[in-house]
């Protein structure tokens, strides 16, 4: 089958199915499930350490996807509408655990370009990585780095300043550049 | 400010990353997700509860109004339906009374006449027993269709306009009768002294009159008083005493001063 009309047949599917889950049909809305969590549950686990708590915070975002499918209006992507409502569970999740803080910074600091040293990392060292940093700049950092958000939209979502946003991302930063040499002076060193 | 490989390298790695959710995970979701229907269908019929409820009222309340008015008026009327009725049947019964008293006569007169005809004060009686079924039969009959006119009427709440029609004919059938019965006595007066004065003629209508309040004042079919007529015949009587007070005062003074006068000549 040609590609092109394996993508309009796909997605001729999941409309069927967003109007049947819209409609309370269990079966739909267990497709959709089965289709958008493991992304979902990856995406969820950017921003919280626990895989447990991230399956959680997941379940509540599908439940509002759910209950609130009628509101959904085919502008965008779903999967991308459900991102949305994942990225907002999460930092409502932390907040509710008042793990996010936010300290107010310098200009001159992250305004210096940053350089991380060369290397090839796998995933799980990525992640390693990632969940060292503190939830702040984490938060900021995945949003800008891995999301592509812009400060502007960081801000309002996290209900910060964009200065705010800013040094939160070059202090993210700088903290991995360190991480990432220190893991390249332990691998050498074991070699 | 231009990408950074290094971040572009772990947005493609993490992107390209799936995590199987746990396998009881759906079942949460589903349970979730079937209280919250659940909710949201006790929530309509919480609001059809309130609206039945309220139509319930309605309902009750114009029941409630429309019964009283229907209940009251029937009533009243049953209990003097029936009354005719039982007068009816007593006037029926009377009359089949008076009938087979006749008729018996006949018969006796008839025995006495003639012994040999005794066989046919026999078939006389037999006719005069037929007759009576005949009369029962017909009264029973009667009853019923009276009965069945009674029902017809309750339920089409037309009683109350029928009523005063009936009762006003017996009123005007009793005072016809009272003026046939002062006509009969004005035309017996008449053939006797052959002039009649007008005080004797206004003593019987006042008779007449009398009795036809007193027929007003206590009406056995009814069961009822008149209370303005019961008013008006008190009211007659104390001017009657009133008037006699009168007469016995003037009475006793004209004898005072016609005995002082007497005394004085004297």
């Amino acid at each position: 089958m040609n590609p092109l009309l394996k993508v309009i047949q796909l997605y001729k599917n999941e409309v069927l199915l967003i109007k049947k889950a819209a409609k309370n049909q269990r079966d739909a809305q267990h497709t959709l499930y089965e289709i958008h969590a493991p992304k979902m549950l990856s995406v969820c686990r950017y921003y919280i350490k626990d895989v447990q708590q991230a399956e959680e915070v997941m379940l509540n975002g599908f439940f509002k996807v759910f209950t609130q499918l009628k509101s959904f209006k085919a502008e965008g992507s779903f999967e991308g509408w459900i991102r949305r409502i994942m990225i907002r569970e999460s930092i409502s999740f932390l907040r509710k655990k008042k793990q996010l803080e936010f300290a107010a910074d310098d200009m001159e600091i992250y305004e210096k370009p940053t350089n991380y040293a060369n290397t090839e990392l796998d995933i799980e060292e990525i992640q390693r990585l990632i969940d060292k940093l503190p939830d702040g700049y984490r938060m900021v950092f995945v949003m800008y780095a891995i999301e592509g958000y812009k400060h502007s939209e960081i801000a309002k979502l996290l209900d910060i300043a964009e200065s705010t946003s800013k040094s939160q991302l070059f202090k993210a930063r700088k903290l991995l550049q360190e991480q990432i040499k220190q893991l390249n002076k332990t691998s050498n060193g074991t070699n | 400010m231009a990408p950074i490989k290094f971040e572009e390298q772990l947005k493609d790695k993490l992107e390209q990353r799936h995590i199987k959710p746990s396998s009881d995970a759906w079942n949460k979701l589903n349970e979730r997700l079937d209280a919250s229907e659940e909710k949201q269908n006790n929530k309509g019929f919480w609001w059809l509860g309130i609206a039945a409820t309220l139509v319930g009222a309605l309902i009750a309340i114009t029941f409630v109004f429309k019964s009283n008015t229907e209940i009251v008026e029937p009533t009243i009327v049953d209990i003097k339906k029936q009354s005719i009725i039982e007068t009816q049947d007593v006037q029926n019964q009377d009359k089949l009374e008076e009938k087979s008293e006749v008729a018996l006569e006949e018969a006796d007169v008839k025995e006495i006449n003639a012994s040999q005809k005794a066989t046919k004060g026999k078939v006389n009686k037999s006719l005069l027993n037929s007759m009576i079924n005949e009369q029962q039969k017909a009264l029973t009959t009667n009853k019923i269709k009276d009965v069945v006119a009674q029902v017809d009427t309750y339920l089409n709440l037309e009683v109350s306009d029928k009523k005063p029609v009936e009762t006003l004919a017996e009123d005007l059938s009793f005072e016809d009768q009272k003026v046939n019965e002062v006509i009969a006595q004005l035309k017996q007066l008449h053939s006797e002294s052959k002039t009649v004065l007008n005080d004797e003629i206004e003593t019987l209508l006042e008779a007449a009159q009398r009795e036809i309040t007193m027929q007003k004042i206590i009406d056995e079919a009814i069961k009822t008083v008149d209370a303005d007529a019961l008013l008006r015949s008190v009211e007659d009587d104390l001017d009657q005493s009133f008037r006699n007070k009168v007469f016995n005062a003037i009475k006793s003074g004209y004898k005072t001063v016609k005995t002082a006068v007497a005394e004085r000549n004297n």
